[in-house]
């Protein structure tokens, strides 16, 4: 009798589990697939999530210098050497790795000896085992705060502190975020004139990855922010920033086509159709709106600072 | 040692090896950074799940594996069978929350890589071949738990336990994390997965080659009536030891019956040479017993069970059989030492279906202290608490052995428990399902 309720109650057992288990997988595989699809505003074909804030990382090294600016000197990396505030420096860049600690797949342990110090060959050589993949490459840079003696705002850095032990996706992109949001119109706003027709001389002005404007079908797109997310890289778009890129657009290259929803992101980047007058504040608008749309993680918190600035 | 040790010495052990690693772990780093914030928490939660998962997964390879030291580890290989369902479930259950906790750190960066770690083929292989197991372990305990399937083809889905085992394995060897660099930590689950992976295959898929079955011949085939046959057998090489009570796994190479092996309780006195088995025609496979011929060669498996009137300290016995289940008393009868005193009641419908009574009526006349009281339910109705507690001049100090039908046994136990009939006086052994 008690084993007939035992076996009773090991099936209990393995329904509610199962239950619990379909559950959970369904719907985060509904979310991150199905859902993600829809989602327009986010590069699907990245399976980096936060790689988009890398491309303003690497804008960072000019633009600090505002009040209450802190120097990323030996000393200031040295104060966050602990689990919950743990900056790391590597090939004289700066990462702060508080809130991946607990993700590493090589454990904790592993980077805590290395927080607030030198971790160039640690990082390079697995610690003498071997070295570390692109995506761990690619996933560092997400944590990427400033090099080695820039000048950085201390606001920014004190946010990333205390963002670090709540959430991962919002504390990385915060600072980095802040400091950057000014640097990013700057090419559009000074030289401009109140009203500009968007021709192709016009376009031509935009011809840099720092600033890429591209004319596809007629209709002039500012992809500059999205750029380093590009799953076929940056230089497959640089060659065409300011001209005419309908047909690379249209055969990746002479290398196939883009999907639906390559179709759909690009959309996100549209400013205005060839030789169409828009005034100065609407590309401003439209520039802005990119940077909205483009990263991926903590979205929400994006846009309450574009508010503040 | 005392009985209530033997009886549970058995699955405390499984305990102790499931929480082994867990403890070792909890070594190999100082807590604070194994449980310093919710990612923390759930990575080692998660770890814990798998480790335990796949710990118990191996021990429950080898709790199928019928190995003869299970039978005194568990106290009765019949038990092993309803660990091995218990611990089935809940390493099932372990291994389906490991990557429910795992994921959770993913759902900190986003919901698309959360979403990827989930699916197979996108990341690293050992991930792959974690999930590949998953899901096969998933089919084949859903076909346990819940399909309503032949006995046959539900056997034969079991037997590629194995081979999610095998993706289980591949999963712990190649995936990397804190705990796989851990030499001890590392060895002990590989060691225990190889040693409950080989003992499991051999038991699925190669048992034919090697076994170490005792190997008999039939002799004779007494047919009782067109559903019970008594089973004669000589040995070819060895005589199996046995005590009398217990159960052996009986397989024959005869062309129709093809190699599997069914467990039942020998029928002669162990004092003999030869092997007896009476059996009913219940199931496919004793319906195919037709087809047997004196010649045949028998290959036996055992003995297993605890199920003998030697294991229990009282003398004064009072043993129930209902129909087939007369099997283990009619050995037990024939090996009754003189300072017992039992009364042996066999139910069946009437006395055609009571195989082998004249015997068991010449054992009665020869031995004063055995009792055989035939009960015809065609004549008397049902047996019932009552009747056995008049018959046998009361119920106190005596110890009650059942062995029948299942209902048979559970509505006796429970009529005599209402009797005042202690739990630990009663003994019986199932055996479905093995």
């Amino acid at each position: 009798m008690s084993t007939a309720r035992r076996f009773a109650n090991m099936k209990k057992l393995t329904t509610i589990s199962l239950f619990i288990f379909w559950v959970i997988t369904a719907a985060i595989l509904t979310a991150g697939l199905v859902f993600y699809q829809n989602n327009k505003s986010m590069p699907a074909l990245s399976n980096f999530p936060d790689l988009a804030v890398v491309s303003f990382s690497a804008d960072l090294s000019g633009s600090g210098s505002a009040p209450g600016a802190a120097t990323l000197s030996l000393a200031v990396i040295a104060q966050h050497s602990s689990l919950q505030d743990c900056w790391l420096l590597i090939d004289n860049k700066v990462y702060n790795v508080s809130s991946y600690l607990s993700s590493h797949p090589g454990g904790v342990e592993i980077i805590i000896p290395y927080c607030g110090k030198e971790a160039t060959n640690a990082f390079a050589t697995k610690d003498g085992k071997g070295s570390h993949s692109d995506y761990a490459h690619s996933l560092l840079a997400n944590y990427y705060v400033g090099t080695l003696n820039q000048a950085i705002n201390q606001s920014a850095s004190d946010g990333n502190q205390k963002a670090g032990t709540s959430n991962n996706g919002a504390a990385v992109s915060q600072p980095v975020d802040k400091t950057v949001n000014p640097v990013v119109p700057a090419p559009v706003a000074p030289v401009a004139p109140a009203n500009v027709n968007l021709s192709a001389s016009e376009i031509a002005k935009h011809n840099t990855t720092a600033d890429c404007w591209l004319i596809i079908n007629n209709k002039i797109y500012s992809v500059t922010s999205y750029l380093s997310a590009h799953p076929g890289g940056v230089g497959a778009i640089s060659p065409y920033c300011g001209k005419e890129a309908t047909n690379a657009f249209a055969t990746k290259g002479g290398q196939g086509s883009h999907s639906t929803n390559a179709h759909n992101i690009l959309a996100n980047y549209y400013i205005g159709d060839l030789n169409q007058t828009v005034s100065q504040p609407q590309i401003q608008e439209s520039v802005n709106n990119t940077n909205l749309v483009q990263p991926p993680a903590g979205g929400g918190e994006r846009e309450d600072e574009e508010e503040d600035d | 040692m005392p009985l209530t040790i033997r009886k549970n010495i058995g699955w405390l052990t499984v305990v102790i090896l499931c929480l082994l690693p867990i403890v070792r772990r909890f070594f190999l780093l100082p807590l604070n950074t194994r449980f310093f914030d919710l990612n923390s928490v759930m990575t080692s939660l998660g770890q814990i799940a798998g480790l335990s998962g796949m710990t118990l997964f191996s021990l429950n390879l080898i709790l199928a594996s019928r190995l003869k030291f299970l039978d005194g580890f568990f106290y009765g290989l019949n038990r092993v069978y309803t660990y091995h369902r218990a611990v089935g479930a809940i390493a099932f259950s372990l291994l389906l929350f490991h990557p429910l906790f795992l994921v959770f750190k993913y759902l900190g960066l986003s919901l698309r890589s959360a979403a990827l770690f989930l699916l197979p083929f996108t990341g690293n292989p050992a991930v792959t071949y974690g999930i590949i197991a998953l899901l096969s372990l998933i089919i084949l305990i859903v076909i346990t738990f819940y399909a309503k399937i032949k006995y046959n083809y539900w056997k034969i889905s079991h037997k590629f336990m194995t081979l999610v085992f095998i993706f289980a394995l591949l999963h712990v060897i190649f995936i990397s994390s804190d705990i796989s660099r851990d030499l001890i930590l590392r060895a002990y689950i590989i060691v225990l997965g190889l040693v409950g992976l080989a003992v499991a295959s051999n038991r699925a898929w190669l048992y034919n080659i090697f076994h170490n079955d005792f190997i008999y011949k039939i002799i004779n085939l007494n047919w009782f009536n067109k559903n019970v046959v008594e089973i004669e057998l000589e040995p070819i090489n060895r005589t199996m030891p046995f005590q009398s009570g217990q159960f052996a796994f009986l397989r024959f190479k005869g062309a129709s019956l093809s190699a599997e092996s069914h467990p039942f309780s020998m029928s002669a006195a162990p004092s003999g040479r030869n092997l007896k088995f009476v059996i009913k025609s219940l199931g496919d496979y004793t319906d195919r017993l037709a087809s047997l011929r004196a010649g045949d060669s028998g290959l036996i498996h055992g003995p297993f069970g605890k199920f003998s009137f030697k294991n229990i300290s009282g003398r004064k016995q009072i043993w129930l059989a209902g129909g087939i289940g007369i099997t283990p008393f009619l050995s037990m009868a024939g090996d009754l030492a003189d300072d017992y005193k039992v009364d042996l009641y066999y139910c069946t419908k009437d006395r055609a279906e009571a195989v082998l009574i004249e015997e068991l009526e010449k054992t009665a006349a020869a031995n004063s202290n055995f009792r055989l009281i035939p009960w015809f339910s065609a004549e008397r109705g049902r047996i019932s608490g009552e009747k056995i507690a008049e018959l046998s001049q009361g119920l106190n100090d005596k110890e009650i052995l059942l062995c029948g039908p299942l209902v048979f046994m559970k509505s006796l136990r429970e009529q005599l428990m209402k009797l005042g009939v202690a739990k630990d006086k009663i003994h019986w052994e199932k055996f479905d399902l093995i």
